[in-house]
């Protein structure tokens, strides 16, 4: 296996791999096929040899026989039989000097061709280092058994599941517990998915009120629209009659809406409610209300919204060329085992980032309890340090990121005119710098436990 | 430090300076200032799963030239034979040397028809493959595709790991029900189960049959399995007592790698000289069970090697990329503790136990109230106590409750006006 840099500058050449995979596949199916016809033509050959030999034989034994009646004289030897010597002959030539065997040979070995071919565009196009990053790194399998039975579980996978757990030998009511905290779940969502029902959802809702806002109504809007998209003008009526009053108060827009479209009941598709009963449209408001019961049916669960297995795949796999990257400097890599951080910043999707983090635009260092973010009076966020750096010994400090200037007169100035609006402005008396006279003035500074 | 409750004019009248001179230059990560990540650099991961295919189908190929070849040569010497002895040879041994023949070559063919089944579904399979990643590369602006590429690729990692740990059933099922099964390396895990099962049991046939039908590949990678295999059986032997087959074994098998592991074929046959029991080290561990286990493992990277398989399953790279870059600092604590956060939970942040917590040089600010990431579009607000929340969440609050918010962290009220805005950079 070759460290392959030379893969195309990261593209990769589909065109190419499809093309020779095309070529692959007939050469393939017509290499065999001749393959099996020229063996079929030497089984021809030899079986023709026999039925010649046979013949033969027995035309031969009828003379003989006749000879025999002819004269009683022939009791000498037998006849050295003539027929023997032409047959393998004929074999000899049709099979070994016409070099019909070796050909049978050299031409399936064109196949090798193709695919030693194909091998090559796939190492060309693809990398072979994904290891590299990864030594010496062994998970405790029972924990990593379990993280994936409960990812089954949560993902609706209950046949898989029962037969994982099954697999691994995890004790049956463990099993069956963690599915019953799922079970309702996904039976709602699949009530939604498969037969656009949406009444165990609204059930739950109700059981779950008080922890609730919008999804209720969301529903029952829902089935509104269903029921008047399917042309069920009456049910639609009578749906809308039973359970619209309740939402009356806070819903009363939404619901104006709605009745709106009885108006335009037969065609709603081209109605000014299109927005709404477009087929495109129809299958958006399934998707998301289906999104949005997960997620409160979660929540309220109090088990993520996306399967942390997923998560972790996914991050995983997204930041595997960085790291692939990094562990060709053997510096970095060894640095990044020896420290307890990484040594080098690897991107991540926004939605994956979980906890808040306070780095410093000016020193990119990641902010402390001992080291807390400030607010400069223009609003930007820096660290205590890099601010106290930034002071000069005259008392002014101008921000990092904009032309905003403060000095510690100006600060106080404004202190005393604003006094109750803002009260972000504290005042540091220790850290006395060299050259600093004094104290250090300086905007809010944040509790570095307020932000995470 | 105190708090003065000093005033200062409005702020935020000044533009933020894009972060995009200070940030990007730090990381390593392809280019920095990506929005999603490049998803042709994750495509570009996927070799084993075009490869393992072709590695199979070279396998294939190779037996059957090599089949070919064979019979093709004692066909072609089998008929120079007859035809040099026609004029004495008899019709009875010309007609029963036919019938050998025909038979070898009905064999032949039907073994041949055999694998251009096989190999058909090899190609398949990478056509399939290709297919997949081809669609996932051309639609990767499109969130619905990625989604479905990503989900199926968690299924796939899974089904990896399950086949190489030995969970057939859920891995066949989880392939069936994902319709991936063209995705994933099932037979190949499945064939290699007899061999795993064989070695389980103390018995080398079924390994031993796998390595003269990898031979070639085998050499290549240098393997020394199949020599393992054969001092192995030649120790159950003296295991065995059975000293005699023991020496002619080793005549047969052990002597042609003499010029290369002299020094380990000598070992083994000194235990000869010693029994099962023997409590010296240098070859008790000969004796050890733990040789079985080994050989396993020897099966299982050889396998892996040749087919083009990663060593670790894909489950433990990712695994270990994703965990070290998801780990922080506040993982886990009581008081940060996000749900939603994998290693916040007890069991994945066993596992990230031994990882490096990741490098974070840019702010990145989770509001404690919607749980939003702050940005340009949701920015921080800063409360006069000092804490910050999002810019949405307190909008939401202050709408509800005529332009008062309350911390919900100290329990304090403030009008909305009081609020000021921060800027992360």
């Amino acid at each position: 296996m070759s460290n392959n840099d030379n893969n195309n500058n990261g593209r990769i050449d589909f065109e190419q791999l499809e093309e020779n995979l095309g070529r692959m596949i007939k050469k393939q199916k017509s290499t065999l096929t001749k393959t099996l016809k020229d063996i079929d033509s030497i089984v021809g050959t030899l079986s023709s040899s026999k039925k010649q030999l046979e013949l033969f034989a027995a035309t031969t034994a009828s003379q003989l026989q006749d000879d025999e009646k002819a004269s009683d004289s022939s009791k000498t030897e037998q006849p050295k039989s003539t027929f023997v010597p032409i047959v393998v002959g004929k074999l000899y030539q049709s099979l070994s000097e016409s070099k019909q065997c070796q050909k049978v040979q050299s031409e399936h070995k064109e196949l090798h061709s193709n695919i030693s071919k194909t091998g090559k565009l796939v190492d060309k196009n693809f990398r072979s280092d994904i290891e590299k990053s990864t030594k010496g790194i062994e998970f405790d399998p029972k924990t990593v058994n379990k993280i994936i039975l409960y990812h089954f579980y949560r993902e609706g996978k209950f046949d898989v599941a029962d037969l994982f757990a099954d697999e691994i030998g995890v004790k049956q009511s463990e099993s069956e517990y963690l599915k019953a905290r799922f079970t309702d779940h996904h039976d709602i969502i699949k009530s939604m998915e498969i037969k656009k029902d949406l009444q165990p959802a609204i059930n739950w809702c109700k059981q779950n009120r008080q922890e609730l806002h919008n999804l209720e109504f969301k529903l029952q809007r829902l089935q509104f629209i269903h029921l008047l998209s399917c042309g069920k003008t009456t049910e639609a009526l009578g749906h809308a009659k039973s359970t619209f009053s309740e939402f009356a108060n806070t819903k009363m827009r939404d619901i104006q809406t709605l009745m709106g479209a009885f108006i335009y009941a037969n065609r709603l598709k081209d109605s000014p409610y299109a927005y709404i009963f477009a087929p495109q449209a129809l299958k958006d408001h399934w998707s998301d209300i289906k999104d949005a019961f997960a997620r409160e049916s979660y929540r309220i669960m109090g088990v993520p919204q996306e399967s942390p297995l997923a998560i972790t795949v996914n991050v995983g796999v997204s930041s595997l060329p960085t790291f692939i990257k990094l562990s060709t400097f053997s510096v970095l890599q060894k640095a990044n085992d020896d420290s307890n951080s990484l040594t080098v910043e690897i991107n991540v999707d926004q939605k994956y980032k979980f906890h808040s983090i306070f780095a410093c635009p000016v020193s990119r260092e990641q902010c402390t309890k001992d080291n807390p973010p400030v607010l400069l009076i223009c609003g930007h966020l820096i660290s205590l340090s890099s601010m106290n750096k930034l002071v000069k010994g005259s008392g002014k400090l101008k921000c990092p990121y904009c032309p905003t200037e403060q000095h510690f007169k100006e600060v106080l100035t404004t202190k005393k005119t604003n006094t109750t609006l803002y009260i972000f402005v504290n005042k540091l008396k220790a850290k006395k710098k060299g050259g600093h006279h004094g104290h250090v003035w300086v905007s809010t500074v944040l509790d570095y436990s307020t932000l995470i | 430090m105190e708090d003065d409750n000093e005033g200062v004019g409005t702020g935020g009248t000044t533009t933020a300076s894009s972060s995009g001179a200070v940030t990007g230059s730090t990381t390593t990560g392809g280019g920095g200032g990506h929005k999603h990540s490049n998803l042709s650099e994750e495509i570009q991961l996927e070799r084993p799963l075009l490869k393992a295919p072709v590695e199979q189908l070279n396998k294939l190929f190779r037996n059957t030239q090599k089949s070919l070849e064979k019979e093709m040569t004692v066909l072609v010497n089998t008929i120079n034979d007859m035809n040099k002895r026609k004029d004495t040879i008899t019709k009875d041994e010309v007609s029963t040397t036919i019938d050998k023949l025909l038979n070898k070559m009905n064999n032949l063919k039907r073994k041949i028809e055999e694998t251009k089944n096989e190999e058909e579904g090899h190609l398949k399979r990478m056509k399939a493959r290709l297919d997949h990643l081809k669609d996932a590369n051309t639609n990767q602006q499109n969130p619905h595709q990625r989604d479905h590429f990503n989900s199926v690729r968690v299924d796939r990692v899974l089904i990896d790991y399950l086949l190489r740990e030995g969970y057939y059933n859920t891995a066949i099922k989880l392939a069936s029900t994902g319709k991936i099964t063209e995705l994933s390396d099932i037979d190949l895990f499945v064939s290699s189960k007899k061999v795993i099962d064989g070695l389980t049991k103390h018995d080398c046939t079924e390994a031993l049959a796998w390595c003269n039908d990898n031979k070639s590949k085998l050499k290549k990678i240098n393997s020394t399995l199949e020599f393992n295999l054969r001092i192995q059986e030649f120790v159950e032997m003296v295991r065995q007592n059975k000293l005699g087959a023991a020496i002619s074994y080793s005549r047969q098998h052990l002597s042609p790698n003499a010029s290369t592991n002299m020094k380990e074929i000598q070992r083994a046959m000194a235990t000869l000289a010693f029994r099962k029991d023997t409590s010296c080290e240098r070859y008790k561990y000969l004796f050890d069970e733990m040789r079985w286990t080994d050989l396993i493992n020897q099966f299982k990277v050889d396998n892996y090697n040749i087919n083009s398989l990663t060593l670790k399953s894909l489950l433990t790279i990712t695994f270990k990329s994703g965990l070290s870059v998801l780990k922080t600092e506040s993982c886990g604590c009581t008081e940060s503790r996000n749900i939603n956060c994998p290693v916040c939970d007890k069991d994945f942040k066993k596992l990230a136990k031994p990882l490096p917590i990741s490098l974070q040089s840019h702010s990145s600010l989770i509001c404690r109230i919607s749980g939003e990431v702050m940005d340009e579009h949701n920015p921080p607000l800063v409360l006069p106590n000092g804490q910050l929340y999002c810019k949405n969440a307190l909008d939401a609050m202050a709408e509800a409750n005529e332009g008062v918010v309350t911390c919900p962290k100290t329990g304090k009220s403030f009008d909305y006006s009081q609020l000021r805005k921060a800027f992360i950079s």
